[in-house]
């Protein structure tokens, strides 16, 4: 049995996967993949995003001996997401329009209001941002996020609480607009 | 704090739940990770794999994520043309996998867009429904979350046999939705047949090969509703009459559409009617289209 095939700790896959144990890395990507997804969707049109996730990945794999701490592998991947998402950075008004075909369901105006929520999402602070796409886009629950972002579960319901309020904001503001 | 946007327990407020939907449709299946197995040789020449891992490894892995792979090191970029002397798989991983077949010529557009010339190519898809595109050329081919054979001979006609899922063929006002278990074809011009399932019989198939409508009606099963249906866009008022009558005696329509309202129709006018007959054909919904 490779001991990547009992539950690990991210340190211990990490170091699995130094030695060469690519499913030991497949579960890193399994275990935190949709938190980069959330911060890549945070920042580029939702098509892009997509394509970027198996990038950052493939950039993690690489430099993975330079990672200095393996425990700390969630931050450092995410750090390669938001650096990555910032090369790839297109125009808001791109991006909107991007995330409207993409959204595209039974009407127009389902995929124009997705697009526009997604839109106000991606205003609000990065603390509110990750948490409400993680929560709305992800599907994960409180408990789930703070247990992927390393966040305890009073930050997690402040995020949830004021990112929702602002967001309310925001769409009230579009609405009008 | 409102326990529902907590932990999804208690009563949920109207907009939570609007938010959980809508946002939800950004949501996608993860797709695989193909890693690749990092070189033993980085580990016994630092200074090669200083180069490799600093400039020459992540500049082909940009590269490569960008286009269409062949093995292991063949990329296929945009502009880039494949002449498949031997049967080819390209893939990529936003989009899947494609079968190229011998004596194909296939043009690389971009990453989730390919024209196929002449040949055949056989798709397997993971990714959303909309994202992966196929020109031919006369038509093109739209991926709605599917596995499909698609063929296209020296003078520009072809087929489509979809295996799994949806393909849209055509676009605008002629279109054929294909689903599993159907096939459609196109002639150089890019007129396009409906649907027709493989399970047919042999008359109706070539009934609706030659446009014989009065043939079509007389011979069409419960099943071959969804071919009907998709005939209206192509028939005259005397046909589209025809057509409803029969199709109306195998899945009787919402009320709201008359055998008057055939008279001025428009693809709105029988939009009611796709769920019975989607039912009655036997086939899954069309996947949601994502752009």
């Amino acid at each position: 049995m490779r001991l990547s095939e009992v539950a690990l700790s991210d340190a211990e896959l990490v170091l699995a996967a130094r030695r060469g144990d690519v499913p030991a890395f497949e579960q890193l990507y399994a275990r935190h993949a949709p938190l980069v997804r959330s911060i890549l969707l945070g920042r580029l049109a939702a098509a892009d995003a997509d394509d970027a996730l198996q990038e950052v990945f493939m950039t993690a794999l690489t430099k993975l001996q330079s990672l200095r701490e393996p425990a700390a592998f969630v931050g450092w991947v995410a750090r390669i997401a938001r650096n990555r998402a910032e090369d790839l950075r297109r125009g808001a008004a791109e991006t909107m329009q991007l995330d409207r075909d993409y959204a595209a369901q039974a009407t127009q105006q389902e995929s124009a209001e997705a697009a526009r929520a997604l839109a106000a999402i991606r205003e609000l602070p990065e603390a509110y941002r990750q948490t409400l796409m993680l929560r709305f886009v992800e599907g994960m629950t409180g408990p789930e996020i703070a247990a992927r972002t390393g966040l305890t579960h009073g930050s997690v319901r402040v995020n949830l609480h004021r990112g929702m309020q602002l967001l309310r904001s925001a769409l009230d503001r579009s609405r009008v607009a | 704090m409102n326990d529902y946007l907590w932990d999804r327990s208690g009563e949920a407020d109207e907009e939570t739940r609007e938010l959980e939907r809508l946002l939800g449709a950004f949501r996608s299946p993860l797709p695989a990770f193909r890693a690749r197995r990092p070189s033993r040789v980085l580990f016994l020449l630092p200074l090669a794999a200083m180069v490799l891992l600093g400039i020459a490894l992540p500049a082909f892995i940009a590269y490569r994520a960008a286009g269409w792979r062949a093995g292991v090191l063949a990329v296929y970029r945009p502009g880039d043309v494949i002449r498949a002397r031997a049967p080819l798989r390209i893939e990529t991983p936003s989009i899947g996998v494609v079968d190229v077949g011998a004596g194909t010529t296939l043009r690389i557009v971009d990453k989730r867009r390919l024209a196929l010339d002449v040949g055949t190519i056989h798709a397997r898809t993971t990714s959303l429904p909309g994202l992966f595109i196929v020109d031919t050329p006369s038509t093109h081919a739209t991926d709605l979350g599917c596995e499909y054979v698609l063929g296209v001979t020296k003078d520009g006609s072809g087929s489509l046999r979809v295996t799994a899922g949806w393909v849209e063929l055509g676009d605008g006002f002629v279109q054929s939705l294909v689903p599993r278990g159907a096939s459609a074809s196109f002639d150089a011009a890019g007129r396009l047949t409906p649907p027709v399932f493989d399970d047919a019989s042999p008359a109706f198939k070539e009934a609706v090969r030659r446009h014989d409508i009065a043939r079509v009606a007389a011979l069409a099963r419960l099943r071959d509703a969804l071919t009907l249906l998709n005939l209206f866009s192509r028939a005259s008022e005397e046909e589209r009459l025809m057509i409803y009558d029969r199709l109306a005696a195998l899945v009787p329509p919402p009320p709201s559409i008359t055998r008057e309202s055939m008279r001025w129709w428009t693809p709105r006018v029988t939009d009611a009617w796709w769920p019975p007959v989607l039912r009655a054909s036997g086939v899954d919904a069309i996947k949601k289209k994502k752009k």
